[in-house]
């Protein structure tokens, strides 16, 4: 099995959302890392052909998914960013309704239904109303409707936003069991979940990827730009405007920084190991908030 | 197409020595088919109308109570006023604005775009939904011209008042089907819009164009009637097709 994507593009006016993106991927799981705003919600509705590309198609097995049709929706699980629900349903019906759209059989479906709310721990509110439900709850019962039909390719959007680390430490075990012979991609904005799950990362920045490779190889690419950094208080102030710094801590009257560059910030500095937290932030420095 | 191909090299083959090298673009022709089903038909999936009996199952209800309520109202409102066969225009806007909640209801809850990866497609969840609604509607409507005629207590106007309940309710149907498909953000809004304007634009015709509830006028009712069964047919036609493709219908993303 493999998703191409061929020199895909999204054009919003005069605003280019995905910007010529081409890649194969193969059973795996993939992170979608960027921004906001970097195009990672319209590729990824894109490759569920909810949204029409401008330009540019993606092929499964070399077949156009838009002309697939029902076959492509098929085998495809997808949890949109922001997603609703109809509030008198029960976690149960919302669930036996989505399989009910998704093809399954019902007696099929039952047993489904109670696997997965098992798989998300959510079968000791099974029967209350999803309207009643925490945000991580929701999130939950929007992943098992994502995996109701048994998907051979996953595509979620911001997964574990609104879960707590317990939740996502299961949903994290759960994707990695579940992946096998599947594609699974996932954006995240927490590079942790990335870090700890995908076989690749896939790096998006004003709707092209960046960066491709896995996490080792990734990180490889940031060593050398990652320095610590023994300052006092009103040096950390200084060093915080003009250098990208990842994080602060105290030690003593010092102050530790860690701070990525292309090259070495002073001469106090020693160089230490990178992680994919830093690779991110040495690649958007300049984007809205980091600094 | 693939299978096309195969059955002509296994058909041509039939009392012929083997050819090797048909013998291998067989293999590789039956290895590809194989491997297409591994990916598309791992797991039973339900037909259109198994899939219509589900829809019934959780939309049903919600349907068929709304056009009771809506029936209802307007029998007791009928019930007390005079010159029924003019005024029954007027309310049949009323049954299409009680399917919109079932048609609209994915995109009031933010549910489209999950729904719409589903292998029922947003044309068929539609279609399915407008199965269900139309059914009701029928009823509704039948039941409804068994009371005018029991008000009217004469079978002479029958025809006429079929009449005046069907071209408004197409009338309202083909503008509902045509603001789904517009994709516009605000079709529920605009819908009701059209439904209550159009409750009132019947209401001043019958006020303001007398002559048109006369039986002389009956032959532009059914040149109106056939215009806007054609409309109606041709979005249906268009949504069924939309289906078979297995593409989307209505506002997604």
């Amino acid at each position: 099995m493999e998703l191409s994507l061929d020199r895909l593009t999204k054009q919003y006016g005069r605003k280019i959302a995905v910007d010529c993106v081409s890649a194969t991927l193969k059973p795996g799981v993939y992170g979608l890392l960027g921004a906001n705003g970097a195009g990672k919600t319209t590729l990824m509705r894109m490759l569920c052909a909810v949204l029409e590309s401008t330009s540019g198609e993606v092929l499964l097995d070399g077949k156009e998914i838009t002309s697939m049709g029902a076959d492509y929706r098929n085998v495809l699980g997808y949890l949109p960013q922001d997603f609703g629900y109809y509030p008198n349903y029960t976690a149960v019906e919302f669930l036996m309704y989505i399989a009910a759209l998704k093809g399954i059989p019902k007696n099929v479906a039952k047993k489904r239904v109670t696997e997965l709310l098992e798989v998300v721990d959510l079968s000791h509110v099974a029967n209350k109303k999803v309207k009643t439900f925490s945000g991580g709850m929701k999130q939950r019962v929007g992943i098992a409707q994502a995996l109701l039909n048994n998907p051979k390719i996953l595509i979620l959007d911001e997964p574990t936003a609104g879960l707590d680390p317990k939740e996502r430490v299961r949903f994290r075990n759960l994707l990695s069991e579940y992946a096998g012979d599947k594609i699974v991609i996932l954006s995240t904005h927490i590079v942790s979940d990335i870090e700890a799950i995908a076989d690749e990362v896939l790096l998006m920045k004003k709707g092209k990827f960046v960066l491709q490779g896995t996490v080792p190889e990734l990180i490889h690419k940031a060593n050398g730009k990652v320095w610590e950094l023994s300052v006092s208080p009103q040096e950390a102030r200084q060093w915080q405007t003009k250098t990208t710094v990842a994080n602060l801590r105290h030690e003593g009257k010092e102050i530790i920084l860690r701070i990525i560059s292309d090259n070495m910030p002073s001469e106090r500095a020693v160089p230490c190991e990178a992680t994919l937290e830093d690779l991110y932030l040495f690649y958007f420095s300049t984007e809205e908030g980091v600094k | 197409m693939k299978d096309k191909n195969l059955k002509g090299y296994l058909q041509q083959s039939l009392g012929e020595e083997v050819q090797p090298k048909r013998l291998e673009e067989t293999i590789k022709l039956c290895t590809e088919i194989v491997r297409e089903q591994e990916v598309t038909r791992a797991e039973p999936r339900t037909g259109f109308f198994h899939y219509l009996s589900d829809v019934f199952r959780f939309e049903g209800i919600p349907i068929f109570g709304l056009q009771a309520v809506t029936l209802f109202i307007v029998c007791l409102t009928i019930a007390s006023i005079a010159d029924v066969p003019k005024n029954i225009p007027i309310f049949m806007p009323l049954f299409v604005l009680a399917v919109m909640p079932a048609i609209f209801k994915s995109q009031y809850y933010g549910m489209s775009e999950i729904e719409a990866v589903t292998r029922a497609s947003g044309a068929q969840i539609t279609l399915a939904k407008l199965v269900l609604a139309g059914a009701a509607n029928l009823v509704c409507i039948t039941i409804l011209l068994c009371m005018e005629v029991y008000l009217q207590n004469s079978y002479k106007e029958i025809g006429q008042m079929v009449l005046y309940c069907l071209v408004p309710y197409l009338v309202c149907m083909v503008a509902l089907l045509r603001l789904i498909r517009l994709q516009k953000k605000q079709s529920l809004q605009i819908c009701a819009i059209v439904m209550l304007g159009s409750c009132i634009c019947w209401g001043m015709s019958a006020r303001i164009l007398p002559w048109l509830y006369e039986t002389s006028a009956v032959g532009v009712w059914i040149v109106t009637f056939l215009i806007f069964a054609m409309f109606f047919i041709n979005e249906i036609h268009y949504i069924a097709e939309m289906r078979k493709e297995g593409k989307m219908y209505g506002i997604v993303a």
